[in-house]
């Protein structure tokens, strides 16, 4: 277990160099710079070349790639152009516990439901519960989170007067955020749940139909047993993979969600740094959602060990 | 704002009833003729709104003549008595979002197009507009030209000090300007009018050389390349900072409330870029923009009508862009309505080519003439921007400084298909055989540009059989393509006003300007009528100037957009009445330039207890 998981280390560390690199050059190979964001008029040749020798942007690109390498080693990402007074590590650091709070418990509210949902629709196959489950699932999975948003904040917030209509809220009064939390979190969570209830009933329905299962009830073991012990263990590998990646996903930020409800948070980073050409806050931003994603399979593959004894065999054997 | 009784669920249910029947019947609809139809019904909506805006004009005319507002309310921290019907002082706060351009930057005078605070509140400016556009002194009192014109003279008012105690002087605008220029200034190009401007900003001449000076410690005196007759509205973005603030504070002193130094009405006392920031009255100032309101509240804010009706935001915006629905839902509540206030257009879209040379054909004004008569502009306005939009003949705005409504008639502007396709086959491009494929570059468009990118694209294949392709390209990569490399052949891009004078805009069309466009003698005509201290002879030079822009084809006016501002009916103030326009605008004076607030408190009227 110790050579794979040395294994696994070393290749995500590749593959971010890699991606690093890639990013590096797709950022300075786009037309325009950080010194022309927003002005009518282009700056002039001097303006901009007292610009990149401010920045060291003036150096040659793999002068300039390395220094940032090693930089980056020391987690040390430099200055956004964009909010100068901190770093990128300091932007992610204070922007992401909004970002990881919303998307955190929507994830995990989606998947609980959907979840949920799935195995309530797996258990009553081909029955009316089946067919409202899916079709939920079906319906709720294409409205858009726009469509979504804008009629809770009409019907919710601005008729019924139930819940604010956005902002954070008070944050230090929890329950002040938590009231705030509430349209954010069901926008963002209830159309991931159809995905996640679909994906689950059909795990468990296969799951279901396996001669593993047959022999269980054949030996007089109840519903509710075969269920937990036998067939949710062994639809849970599809699950994981499809479902734990949801969280850095989701706790990592939406650009929409966060406009509409006005959160703070780190999703509209993932744009903005794009647009201004902001090239600090574009590598450091790239890295840390490559590092969360790479953990998470990473994290996903240990957890099929823990879960499936199989696995863990066949890493012996090998 | 006000309490209301909630919806039974009876009514929830019937409401949620009925908007799934709606949203169900959209779906099923087939979209043109739904276009059409959205079409009329907002140039109804507008039509009414200006209606409303008139009645309420007069209404207020009437107030104020007979009964003056009594100053008997609550008095904020700079000894200011607001009106008898104010809300307590800690409701006195204007909550409105976080800059949304990154905001690296504390003072304006560090970045402009990147600047974090939206308002005037933390600085003096130089001068400023009031809400009828008529300009006044703010850290001046007066100023007056030169005989020969080659410079101006400020007289700075003489009881302003910084937040600090020391007095703001003279020295400490000379220090504002020339750090700026010589420390790479986005905006260092407004300044251009000013002697010298140029060569520092690019690092030819010292900072020293710029053409400003302290006579005295309450006389600044600003040097000017040629007679600049509009100077004292360039002050209306020129905002003071402390006499060595950058060596003695450090740098983004502008962002740490620690470190702040404020010289306008308020002080930063909190920033945050989660949480917000926090402005509060600065109780050692003593100019002349005096506000009733104690804090500016930035923060996240939700976005749309809805947090607006919720009363959780206090300010919102719909125009062309915004979705059909919001604007159903205003024109069919009365409070909404009654919210509404039209506001004047001060941006316009056009449709620019290169004429270097680069592309033979678009050098060729006849080739261009073409390209401009095949245009429906009338309908391709009226039918995407839903009423939200005047067709644009020349570059300034309807309503604005020497606007001149002749435009309309010249060649250019006249649509016929029949004399554009005998101009491109008389250039040789019979049907448009032969005519390259360009690219359209559109500057980081709403979907409206787009749509009128694409209604031109259509008539040009249907009129002269020519085919372009459209690039909607995000800001940099299109200011890189069409001013700075110059590779584009032709881009649609906006531009809007900086000051009430119409050199704001033409400014911009000087062959020192931004576009790949080169024509000296127009050069000269303009500057010699913008340089006029004589204001009809000015104007009159200037006039003849826009006919000759529209004339020379290298550009096609296209649309001057329009929005409805909504803002609380309990929103009261001098600076919310109607202007001698009609307009009334939110922020303290003129839009387009920023204020502090000023003029502006909150009532107890229950005028929205209506709402919903």
């Amino acid at each position: 277990m110790l050579v794979y998981t040395l294994k696994r280390l070393g290749g995500i560390l590749m593959t971010l160099v890699l991606l690093s690199l890639f990013t590096f050059t797709l950022s300075r190979v786009v037309p325009g710079g950080p010194w022309a964001q927003g002005a009518e008029i282009p700056l002039s040749e001097q303006q901009i070349q007292a610009f990149k020798e401010k920045y060291g942007l003036d150096l040659p690109v793999w002068r300039q790639y390395l220094i940032w390498l090693g930089n980056a080693a020391t987690l040390d990402f430099g200055r956004p152009f964009t909010e100068p007074e901190r770093t990128v590590t300091a932007l992610i650091r204070d922007t992401l516990p909004f970002s990881a709070l919303l998307g955190g418990i929507a994830a995990t509210l989606a998947i609980a439901m959907g979840v949920t949902l799935g195995v309530i629709a797996a258990a009553y196959q081909e029955s009316w519960i089946d067919s409202i489950v899916t079709s939920y699932a079906v319906v709720i999975a294409t409205v858009p989170s726009f469509v979504m948003a804008f009629l809770m904040k009409y019907f919710l917030a601005a008729r019924l007067r139930w819940f604010p209509s956005g902002a954070w809220g008070n944050p230090d009064d929890w329950r002040s955020v938590a009231w705030h939390l509430v349209l954010p979190v069901a926008a963002f969570a209830l159309p991931a749940t159809g995905g996640v209830a679909r994906w689950t009933r059909q795990c468990i329905a296969e799951a279901m139909a396996s001669d593993y299962v047959r022999t269980a009830y054949a030996k007089g073991l109840r519903s509710t047993g075969v269920l937990t012990r036998h067939v949710l263990r062994n639809a849970l590998i599809p699950m994981i993979t499809s479902f734990l990646p949801l969280y850095p996903g989701m706790m990592t930020g939406s650009l929409f969600i966060e406009a509409v409800f006005g959160l703070p948070g780190l999703g509209k980073y993932f744009v903005v740094s794009s647009t201004n050409r902001d090239y600090p806050l574009v590598l450091g931003i790239t890295m840390f959602w490559a590092l969360l994603i790479a953990l998470t399979y990473f994290l996903t593959d240990v957890l099929y060990g823990v879960i499936d004894p199989r696995v863990r065999i066949s890493e012996r054997q090998r | 704002m006000s309490k209301r009784t909630p919806l039974s669920r009876r009514e929830f249910l019937h409401l949620i009833g009925l908007a799934s029947a709606g949203a169900f019947l959209a779906s099923c609809t087939t979209p043109e003729p739904q276009v059409i139809r959205e079409t009329i019904e907002v140039e109804k909506v507008v039509e009414k709104m200006v209606e409303v805006e008139v009645e309420k004009m007069v209404e207020t005319e009437r107030l104020v003549e007979v009964t003056p507002i009594p100053l008997t309310g609550p008095v904020n921290e700079l000894g200011e008595t607001l009106p008898a019907d104010a809300l307590a002082l800690d409701q006195q706060f204007i909550l409105t979002g976080i800059g949304a351009v990154g905001g690296g930057y504390g003072h304006i005078m560090e970045s402009l197009y990147n600047r974090a605070f939206e308002h005037a509140g933390g600085q003096e400016t130089l001068t400023s507009l009031d809400t009828n556009f008529e300009v006044y002194g703010v850290g001046c009192e007066s100023w007056e030209p030169a005989e020969d014109g080659s410079y101006w003279d400020f007289n700075l008012r003489r009881d302003l000090v910084w937040s600090n105690g020391d007095p703001i002087t003279a020295r400490d605008w000379v220090y504002t300007l020339r750090w700026s220029l010589s420390n790479g200034y986005d905006f260092a190009w407004f300044y251009f009018d000013i002697k010298n401007a140029q060569p520092v900003t690019s690092g030819e001449m010292p900072p020293e050389d710029l053409g400003i000076e302290a006579v005295d410690d309450f006389t600044l005196r600003i040097y000017t390349e040629a007679p600049v007759p509009y100077l004292p509205m360039l002050g209306v973005w020129f905002q003071v900072m402390p006499e060595n603030s950058q060596e003695a504070l450090g740098e983004n002193w502008a962002l740490d409330p620690d470190r702040y130094v404020a010289s306008g009405p308020f002080m930063l006392t909190k920033f945050s870029r989660s949480l917000g920031n926090l402005w509060e009255l600065n109780p050692t100032y003593n100019g002349i923009r005096r506000p009733w309101i104690a804090k500016i509240r930035e923060e996240n804010i939700p976005g749309g009508l809805a947090a607006y009706m919720a009363g959780d935001v206090q300010r919102h915006d719909v125009g062309a862009v915004s979705p059909p629905a919001e604007i159903g839902l205003v024109n069919a509540n009365p409070v909404l309505r009654a919210e509404s206030h039209p506001q004047p257009p001060t941006y316009t879209d056009y449709l620019g080519f290169n004429t270097l040379g680069d592309f033979a054909p678009l050098a060729d004004p006849n080739v261009r003439l073409a390209l401009c008569k095949a245009i429906d502009k009338a309908t391709i306005v009226s039918q995407i921007y839903q009423g939200f939009a005047h067709p644009a003949w020349g570059i300034l705005p309807k309503g604005f400084p020497n606007y001149n409504p002749d435009l309309e008639q010249l060649d250019p502007n006249v649509y016929d298909p029949e004399a554009a396709q005998q101009l491109l086959a008389d250039a040789g491009y019979p049907d448009g055989q032969g005519f390259p494929v360009y690219e359209l570059y559109i500057r980081q468009p709403t979907t409206q540009q787009v749509a009128v990118c694409e209604a031109i694209q259509a008539q040009w294949k249907e009129n002269l059989g020519i085919t372009i392709e459209l690039r909607p390209s995000d800001f940099q990569s299109f200011t890189s393509a069409s001013f700075g490399d110059r590779t584009a052949a032709m881009y649609y891009v906006g531009y809007a006003q900086d000051y009430v004078d119409p050199a704001t805009f033409m400014n911009v069309f000087r062959s020192t300007g931004r576009h790949p466009h080169q024509d000296e003698s127009w050069d000269e005509l303009y500057n010699t009528a913008n340089s006029s201290f004589n204001p009809e002879e000015r104007f009159r030079g200037m006039m003849e100037a826009e006919k000759l822009l529209v004339e020379s084809t290298a550009w096609y006016f296209v649309a001057q957009p329009f929005n409805v501002a909504l803002w609380p009916c309990n929103a009261q103030g001098p600076t919310l009445e109607p202007n001698k326009d009609g307009y009334q605008m939110w922020g303290g004076g003129a839009i387009g330039c920023p204020h502090a607030y000023q003029g502006i408190y909150w009532t107890d009227s229950n005028c929205r207890s209506a709402l919903g």
